[in-house]
This record gives structure tokens, C-alpha cells and sequence, in this order.
């Protein structure tokens, strides 16, 4: 029998560290809007930046994105959402 | 109509014996693909073939509703679909243009330059005001007898940009002549066998020049089947690869091998990989060659004359140059010329010559920027950003040294009245995505000498003091 361990929620702030350490972007995490698209008119990350993100994401929670799963990064707070939903550790 | 130049061929491209091309002159022809069998697969897509048979009909079908004009922007991201339109291009001896940038204003100065072009897509991300022609899904196989096409060699194929030092990019034609020499190049290479049943699954546009040469133009010429995505992350490559089968080449780029190697991607029937767009490791290389028990080969190329020199990066950090070219240098510069190159030109990059056909690659001059196999000079980007209303005086600045892999650029600018972030909108419509300043600092005054130039030690002093005060002020 398994023993289920509750894991904690993991804060939009703890995504945006990610994002700014992986990337580094001379920003806060603080500076991330929850609600602008990362890509594009947001941040403006580009695809390069969504490999290094993904990889990081991967690393950390054990997500293997796909190109089809790219909605996810709608804004902060939906990668937020999706990490928390989809993480293995 | 303007007669494009056609380079000049001569007879220095010596074929193996074995393996002998025909003669080259202006006026011979190459066929459009060398499959043996019109039911031989061509295109793969989530494991479903398409036929010689298919495409051609698609591409021909296509071809006959293409509006009559010369000029084509392929903006197609599926690999099958780029390839179905570039095909029904050249059956309709129309010009496909591969623009190197895709920012709305960067599309609006290609329809600038050519007003007859329209766009071909597999998707709706294209300017509103620019004529718009889908390339379909499926496009029902025709039961009428395939004919393999027939191109001739100085039909001009495809035109391919570099950015020019004043902002405006500069147009390379490239006939079918010059792509099938480059692809016979590229087999004789890495010694491709003619016709072997290989599956192609490539992680760069075909619209890149290395792309173009090693995920359209080498299968097309090889027999082989073209995997019709374009998958970058780990996960997309893994079922890309797992799902076409065996006999697999991956084309693919050093920061996109280091995130594979990285995460340990599993690549069941590898065959090859091929690496372009910045050199690759030689440990980088190594860790991939134990992973995947294939032999990892790099191209060095360009956008003017394609591939120029290849080496095995795990055997020598030397690389050979192509067989039928010739190189040579004119001061602190290499040139090229001859073979698939076809008239001179002159290289980019820092180049020492260990002999007439081995070379070194050295740090860039210092206009040079090349950011993840994108090509630019800083003086391009200062032409940009000098053409932004409001801004009184600019220059974008590469740090000197960095840990990140993919060093972006940073920009000084001096626009009272303007916001770093409406500066940054303003250059995201011009300029590719990866050359955006990160971050843009806006100053009072750049450090001009009394004749307004900007000597690189005193940029360089200036840098150093504005990114240290920005990063006092972060923490």
C-alpha cells in the first residue's frame, strides 16, 4: 500500500523564480504579471526560451510538455495551474 | 522581366566515380525527387505515409490554382505542407521567397520589395493586408498518372536573406541547380547511401538555409521520407522518432542536442545526427555519440552559399572543406566559390586556413551577431532602432563574456519621452524575437567622440557602468 503524501501548492512566485533564473531575465519575479502572456506581447519569449523553460520544468516537477500542450503558457498564473495539476514530484 | 543571375558553374565538382553527376551546364535539369517507386513514401505524419504518388498530385494540383504571379512567401510550419508548396511553386516556375524573419514589418518590407508576392500558410499568424493562400490538410490524391517533374537547373528556386548592414535584408537566389549540388554535396559527405530508406525528422524551419538543405532538399534527392512536423521540445522529438521508424537522421542545432542529451531523450533507430548553426562541443558531441551509439557529423554553412565545411566533432575540431569548393583569404577575410556555391563570396566569420582545404573557426568579428543560428550585425540593429520615432540616439551592445549559452544582447538608447517597454514593442515588429534587447537601458547620452563615434573602449567602460548600477538597483 502506498502511502499518499500530500504536496504543497506551488505559488505563481516560485513559477516566475523559474522562469527569471532560467532565462536570465534582469527582472524580479515580482515584475511577472500573473495575467500577460509569457510569449509574445508579455515577456516576449521566444522559442528558444521555451525549450530552456521547458527543460527547467521538467527538471524541477517532472513534466514532459509538448508542443500541443503550449496553451499552459497562456500566462503565469495558467502555467501556475498546469504545473500544479501535472507535476510528478 | 529582370533576368536573375545565374552562377556561373565550372567543372571543379569532382563526383566519386561511383557516384558520377551528369555534366553541369546552364540548360540541363534535375528532377524534382529521386524516389525510385511512385508508392515509396515520401512524407510521414503521426506514423501515416504519404506517397510519391500523393504529394505529387497535391503539389501539382496545388500548382494549378496558384494566382499567376512570380513571387511566393512559403510561411508554411508543418514540413509536409512547406514541402507541398515549394514543390507547386517550382512546377509553376514561381519564386519562393524564405524570409529570415517573420515580424509583421519585416513581411511588409518583403511585400515591399515584391509587390506580386502573396503568402502561402498552414496557419492564420500573417499580416491581415497580405494575400493569403492555404496550403491544405489533405489534399485529395488525384487518380491521373503522376509525372515526376523536371527543374531546370537555373530555374531560380528559392531566395534566401541575410540581414544587410543597413537594416534592410539582402536577397540570395538560389537555383534548383545550386540545391540539388548542394544535396549531392551533403550525400557524398556523410556518405548517404542513394535511396537507403531513411526517415528525416528535423528540429529547424525549412525555411532556415541549413534547414532547407538538410530536411527538404538532401530527402528529397535522397529517397527518403520526411517527417512532416517540426518538433523542437524533447517530448515532440521522442514520438517524431518513435513513430516513423527506422533508419532515422535527426537534423538538428547544438542548443536543441544539449536539451536532448540533457534530459537523456530516449531516440529508438537513430541512425545520424547532423548538427548546424553555431559549433557544437566536442563534449557535447561525445555525450551524444555515448547516448545514442550514432556518429554525430556538423555542418559549417551560411545563408549565401549553404554548407561549406563538415567535420565529425568527437574525431577533429578541424573542418574539412567541401569537395568542388575553393577557399581563400583577402586580408583578415575568407572567400569562397565553386561547386553548389557557385560565384564568389565572402564569409562572415573569423577564419584561419590550415591548408587549402582544412580551416578553424574563430570569435566572430565584432559586428557579427548570431544568436541561436540567426545571422545579424549590430549595425543592422542600430539602423533599426535609429528608424524609431522618438528615438534621439541608440546602440545595441553584446556583453563580453557570459555564462549563458545563448548570450542575448543588451541596448543603450536615448528617447526622452519614450518607455523602454514601447521601444521594445516597437523593434518586436522589425526584428526577430531573438535579437530583442535584453534589457533595453535608457540613457541621457551615449559616450560619443568629438567626431559622434562611438569607440568600442569607451562603450565598452559605459556598459560596464550603467548594467552594474541596473543590477545594484535589482537587488
Amino acid at each position: 500500500m502506498s502511502i499518499q503524501i500530500e504536496q504543497e501548492m506551488i505559488s505563481g512566485t516560485e513559477i516566475a523564480r523559474l522562469i527569471v533564473s532560467t532565462l536570465h531575465l534582469e527582472i524580479t519575479p515580482q515584475d511577472v504579471d500573473p495575467a500577460a502572456p509569457l510569449f509574445g506581447d508579455g515577456l516576449g519569449l521566444d522559442s528558444i526560451d521555451l525549450l530552456e523553460i521547458v527543460l527547467s520544468i521538467s527538471q524541477k516537477y517532472g513534466i514532459n510538455l509538448r508542443a500541443e500542450d503550449c496553451a499552459a503558457f497562456g500566462s503565469l498564473s495558467v502555467l501556475t495551474a498546469y504545473v500544479n495539476r501535472h507535476r510528478t514530484k | 522581366m529582370n533576368r536573375m543571375v545565374v552562377p556561373r558553374w565550372d567543372n571543379t565538382f569532382v563526383a566519386q566515380p561511383s557516384r558520377v553527376l551528369p555534366p553541369m551546364s546552364v540548360g540541363s535539369s534535375f528532377p524534382l525527387l529521386t524516389h525510385g517507386r511512385l508508392e515509396q513514401g515520401i512524407a510521414s505524419r503521426n506514423g501515416d505515409v504519404s506517397t510519391v504518388r500523393e504529394f505529387l498530385a497535391s503539389a501539382q494540383g496545388l500548382a494549378s490554382r496558384l494566382p499567376a504571379t512570380r513571387y511566393v512567401i512559403n510561411l508554411c510550419r508543418d514540413r509536409y505542407q512547406f514541402l507541398i508548396g515549394f514543390a507547386a511553386a517550382l512546377i509553376a516556375q514561381q519564386i519562393s521567397l524564405l524570409p529570415n524573419c517573420c515580424a509583421p514589418e519585416a513581411l511588409a518590407q518583403l511585400t515591399g520589395r515584391y509587390p506580386d508576392a502573396y503568402v502561402l500558410a498552414d496557419h492564420n499568424d500573417v499580416p491581415p493586408d497580405m494575400p493569403l493562400r492555404r496550403v491544405p490538410d489533405r489534399v485529395p490524391a488525384a487518380d491521373r498518372k503522376a509525372d515526376i517533374p523536371v527543374i531546370p537547373s537555373e530555374q531560380v528556386a528559392v531566395i534566401v536573406f541575410t540581414s544587410g548592414s543597413s537594416g534592410v535584408p539582402r536577397p540570395h537566389p538560389k537555383t534548383w541547380g545550386s540545391l540539388v549540388r548542394g544535396a549531392q554535396a551533403l550525400k557524398q559527405q556523410f556518405d548517404i547511401e542513394a535511396n537507403g530508406s531513411h526517415v528525416m525528422v528535423g528540429t529547424v524551419p525549412a525555411q532556415h538555409m541549413y534547414g532547407m538543405e538538410t530536411t527538404i532538399m538532401l530527402p528529397l534527392q535522397s529517397g527518403w521520407i520526411i517527417h512532416a512536423g517540426h518538433p523542437v521540445l524533447p517530448a515532440d522529438v521522442y514520438e517524431a522518432v518513435r513513430k516513423t521508424g527506422n533508419s532515422v537522421w535527426l537534423m538538428t542545432t547544438p542548443i536543441h542536442l544539449r536539451a536532448y542529451v540533457g534530459q537523456r531523450t530516449a531516440l529508438p533507430g537513430l541512425v545520424g545526427i547532423i548538427s548546424a548553426t553555431m559549433p557544437l562541443s566536442r563534449s557535447l558531441a561525445a555525450k551524444a555519440e555515448d547516448l545514442w551509439n550514432v556518429p554525430v557529423r556538423e555542418i559549417y554553412g551560411c545563408t549565401e552559399g549553404g554548407m561549406v565545411g563538415y567535420r565529425r566533432p568527437t574525431a577533429t575540431h578541424t573542418w574539412s572543406l567541401c569537395p568542388g569548393l575553393q577557399m581563400w583569404k583577402e586580408g583578415d577575410y575568407a572567400w569562397v566559390s565553386g561547386g553548389h556555391v557557385g560565384q564568389s563570396f565572402q564569409l562572415a566569420d573569423r577564419i584561419a586556413m590550415q591548408s587549402a582545404r582544412q580551416f578553424t573557426l574563430h570569435a566572430p568579428h565584432y559586428d557579427l551577431v548570431k544568436v541561436a543560428g540567426k545571422r545579424t550585425s549590430l549595425a543592422a540593429l542600430n539602423a533599426v532602432l535609429a528608424q524609431i520615432e522618438g528615438v534621439v540616439d541608440g546602440t545595441f551592445y553584446r556583453p563580453e563574456s557570459s555564462l549563458n549559452p545563448s548570450p542575448r544582447l543588451t541596448a543603450f538608447v536615448v528617447a526622452p519621452g519614450l518607455s523602454a517597454s514601447t521601444i521594445q514593442a516597437e523593434l518586436r515588429k522589425r526584428i526577430d524575437p531573438l535579437f530583442l534587447p535584453r534589457p533595453l537601458h535608457l540613457v541621457e547620452a551615449l559616450p560619443r567622440n568629438p567626431i559622434g563615434k562611438l569607440p568600442y573602449e569607451w562603450l565598452s567602460a559605459f556598459a560596464k557602468e550603467v548594467i552594474s548600477g541596473h543590477q545594484q538597483r535589482e537587488s
